[in-house]
């Protein structure tokens, strides 16, 4: 059997067969960098479920990481256009317009999916933050790109999403994490689908396809149309790179903006407030301090007064073992390994199992 | 041969001694720092640097948006960049916008600093065009641009207001480098000083509101107005006793019959119409080098809403009857205030009327709405003393103004149709034989 010969940036309308968010984003790339700058191109896919976060946000702020990581398979990923957080299943269809920089105006652009949109028998309209409503519910979210010569339209179209999945994933209220990240601006939303049950993703597809045509001249669309496959890019070095580079740690975590995050837990033995500064995901600095509760030593039949002596000095250790490293990468044995206590089992007393809870506390609020 | 004066201006800062005069000939100017003498002190490296170097500005973004948010530099000083290559990424409005070298070479300086506000057109960053081999001249731009960053935060936030009206900046290439003379320059107008001392009453706060998108397009029309018409203003008066006299016989019935209240905005555009048929350069309007005439009176009528002014028009004016045209302007007004009124309502007037009389003011005037000619104010109506037929008497007086583009009406046309507009109103009998 023949290979799938390579694609080529040349014709205007792209439908993805893949559902892998990181070959989508990677293809929507390459088609922006590789078209002619002059002419317009439209892209639509679909993901398997993942949480896509803008540009310049902080995953941590915006994602419920917890909640992520119970469900195996669904990652989130950093795309490339600024914006806010978004969750993609097979229920919501993704497009995207590619058109040269000096001509591109996002509200025109906004127009073309609406005209699509309502086209399908459903009473939308665009709102202030040119996103696609139906009344008061967003039923799509919009980012964009602009680079020298090329800028891009690109955003979601709720059709039958799982939106609890979506509410639980997206839900996040880290009220003592100041972050210098674009914040999301959450609204209201509701699926195509529950306004006209007939709308399918194919049909979205064929509406948008349309209007496209008809708002940039497009002739012959059945020439224009190419269906993509993973196999026709396995030789598109551009796009391989992407799709590495995509969930390499530096780009979907180290391109965090500055954040500090400032936790207590109240332990037996008193309570730690730590104040913790990131920036590029590498923690810069990390503050604790220790206050002891008046009545947390007479309820305590273990703890000998002076272990909270004893735990200053090893709080400044700990500070010390966090420093330059990767924030919600550091586990607990690590941090008490820069203290001289090697694993969980060794040694027990009171003044290592204070260091131990507080590791092990630093290692989750991390991680959440 | 570069003169000794763009030289001097270019050492700037430089420690400057009798050694690097000699040491900075002609040659290694023109060359560049790679073929420098080791002799050279490390100030003239960087100032004969800045003779190539070019300050790369914040791009155009999205139509309309103006500044927008440095987000982070992918690229640090002494970094050596591909033409294209990413240097730093703005966000605004959900639009990540790259901002690209553009051609290959190095990253002398850069000139705002991440979560800055930056305007489009603000210098983002220096940057010396050519392959670069190694990397020895990091020590001084990195000292210099130590010494400009604390400035330049101060200077970045006077820029964006001063980059706005100033068309863009002199290229680099030519005698003095734009990033070397500016930081000192603009020390001198206001640098954020740290509090003062002295105890102050009363609060010192400030607020800052953004500006929405109305208020922006409106102050870019505006602009734009002075910028292209010749405007000036011609005043009248206007003795508003008779049609007063009229309204208020006739308002009554008008209101019963038609619903609608009989002000004065109809008798004025009533007035206008016929004037406009008189002068219809006042009417028209300059299309390239031609003048375009319309057959028909769209008028523009300024309504103030929550939200700003709106003018939205009265089509074919010239053919409606007072009842008409307050029933007109009463459903656009509420249209206007609900926010229900679209672009084609706003669309293609011929002319305009604005009222400030309504809010009391007595004399002004008022701005074209371009691509129209001339524009009428009516003002407050005020007893005034005045003279008829040689006695002293107590009339209503509405001052009137009309600017007018001097390209399109000369003087003595603008004055007739002020005239004319005035004797139509002073007695409404005249619109009938018209």
């Amino acid at each position: 059997m023949p290979s799938s010969p390579n694609l080529i940036p040349t014709h205007s309308i792209y439908l993805s067969k893949s559902t892998n968010p990181y070959f989508n984003l990677s293809l929507e790339d390459w088609l922006f960098r590789h078209k002619a700058p002059n002419e317009p191109l439209l892209l639509l896919y679909r993901d398997d479920p993942c949480v896509v976060i803008g540009r310049n946000q902080n995953p941590w702020k915006e994602v419920n990481l917890p909640a992520l990581r119970v469900r195996e398979g669904v990652p989130f990923i950093r795309r490339r256009s600024g914006g806010g957080t978004v969750y993609h299943d097979l229920g919501n269809t993704n497009f995207s317009i590619h058109l040269p920089r000096t001509s591109f105006d996002r509200h025109m652009t906004a127009q073309v999916v609406l005209r699509a949109v309502c086209s399908l028998g459903i009473d939308a309209t665009v709102n202030d933050r040119n996103d696609i409503c139906v009344g008061k519910e967003k039923v799509s979210g919009s980012a964009y790109k602009i680079v020298s010569q090329r800028a891009y339209h690109h955003g979601t179209m709720l059709i039958s999403t799982q939106l609890n999945t979506l509410g639980d994933l997206l839900h996040n209220t880290k009220d003592t994490m100041e972050t210098k990240g674009v914040a999301s601006v959450r609204s209201p939303v509701r699926n195509l689908q529950q306004f006209n049950r007939g709308v399918t993703h194919e049909a979205f597809v064929d509406a948008v396809v349309h209007e496209f045509s008809k708002e940039y001249g497009i002739r012959n669309v059945d020439g224009e149309v190419q269906i993509v496959s993973e196999a026709s890019c396995r030789d598109i070095e551009y796009i391989q790179n992407g799709m590495s580079e995509l969930p390499s740690w530096e780009w979907a975590y180290g391109q965090t903006p500055e954040f500090t995050y400032t936790v207590s837990q109240a332990f037996e033995w008193g309570t730690v407030t730590a104040k913790i500064r990131s920036k590029h995901g590498i923690i810069l600095d990390c503050a604790c301090s220790l206050s002891v509760a008046d009545d947390s030593v007479s309820s305590m039949s273990a703890i000998q007064p002076g272990v909270v002596d004893s735990l200053n000095p090893q709080l400044k250790d700990i500070e010390r073992a966090l420093l330059n490293r990767r924030y919600g990468f550091v586990s607990a044995i690590e941090i008490l390994k820069g203290l001289g206590i090697n694993g969980m089992d060794d040694e027990t007393g009171s003044g290592v199992r204070a260091a131990k809870d507080i590791a092990l506390w630093l290692e989750r609020i991390m991680n959440s | 041969m570069l003169s000794k004066q763009i030289t001097a201006v270019a050492r700037g800062k430089g420690v400057l001694g009798a050694r690097t005069i000699h040491g900075g000939t002609a040659l290694t100017m023109s060359r560049g720092w790679k073929t420098a003498s080791a002799n050279i002190k490390r100030a003239q490296f960087h100032s004969t640097n800045l003779l190539q170097a070019e300050t790369v500005k914040v791009p155009q973004m999205a139509e309309s948006i103006t500044e927008g948010t440095l987000k982070s530099w992918s690229k640090q000083v002494g970094d050596s960049v591909a033409a294209d290559e990413e240097v730093a990424t703005i966000e605004t409005d959900k639009i990540d916008v790259s901002v690209n070298a553009p051609s290959a070479g190095t990253i002398k300086e850069l000139l705002a600093n991440e979560e800055d506000t930056v305007a489009v057109g603000q210098d983002l960053f220096v940057f010396e065009p050519g392959e670069v081999s190694d990397s020895s001249p990091t020590p001084p731009p990195k000292e210099d641009s130590k010494e400009d960053k604390p400035k330049e935060e101060k200077s970045t936030e006077e820029k964006p207001k001063e980059d706005e009206p100033k068309k863009p900046e002199p290229s680099e290439k030519p005698a003095p480098p734009p990033p070397e003379s500016k930081p000192p320059k603009k020390e001198a107008p206001k640098p954020a000083e740290p509090k003062s001392a002295a105890p102050v009453a009363g609060s010192r706060n400030e607020t800052r509101v953004k500006m929405n998108r109305m208020r922006l397009r409106i102050a870019e029309r505006l602009k734009e107005s002075q910028n292209a018409a010749a405007s000036l203003t011609t005043f009248n008066e206007i003795d508003m006793s008779s049609l007063m006299d009229m309204r208020k016989r006739y308002k009554d019935a008008v209101l019963k019959e038609h619903d609608v209240k009989l002000g004065f905005m109809s008798a004025f555009a009533k007035a206008c119409s016929l004037a406009l048929k008189e002068i219809p350069a006042a009417n028209a309007y300059i299309d390239g080098d031609e003048i375009v005439y319309h057959d028909f009176v769209d008028l523009s009528v300024a309504v103030a809403t929550p939200k700003g002014l709106v003018t939205p028009v009265v089509r074919n004016a010239e053919g409606m009857n007072f009842v008409e045209i307050e029933k007109e302007i009463a459903a656009l007004g509420k249209k206007a205030r609900d926010g229900k009124l679209t672009l084609e309502d706003m669309a293609g007037g011929t002319f305009t009327i604005s009222n400030g009389g309504v809010f009391g003011s007595l004399y002004g005037t008022p701005i074209i709405n371009l691509p129209q000619t001339a524009v009428l104010g009516m003002h407050a109506i005020k007893e005034k003393p005045v003279v008829v037929d040689g006695q002293i008497i107590i009339r209503p007086i509405m001052i009137v103004a009309l600017t007018y583009d001097h390209r399109m009406l000369d003087g003595r046309e603008a004055v007739t149709f002020l005239v004319r507009v005035k004797e139509y109103l002073e007695d409404p009998r005249k619109m009938l034989l018209a």
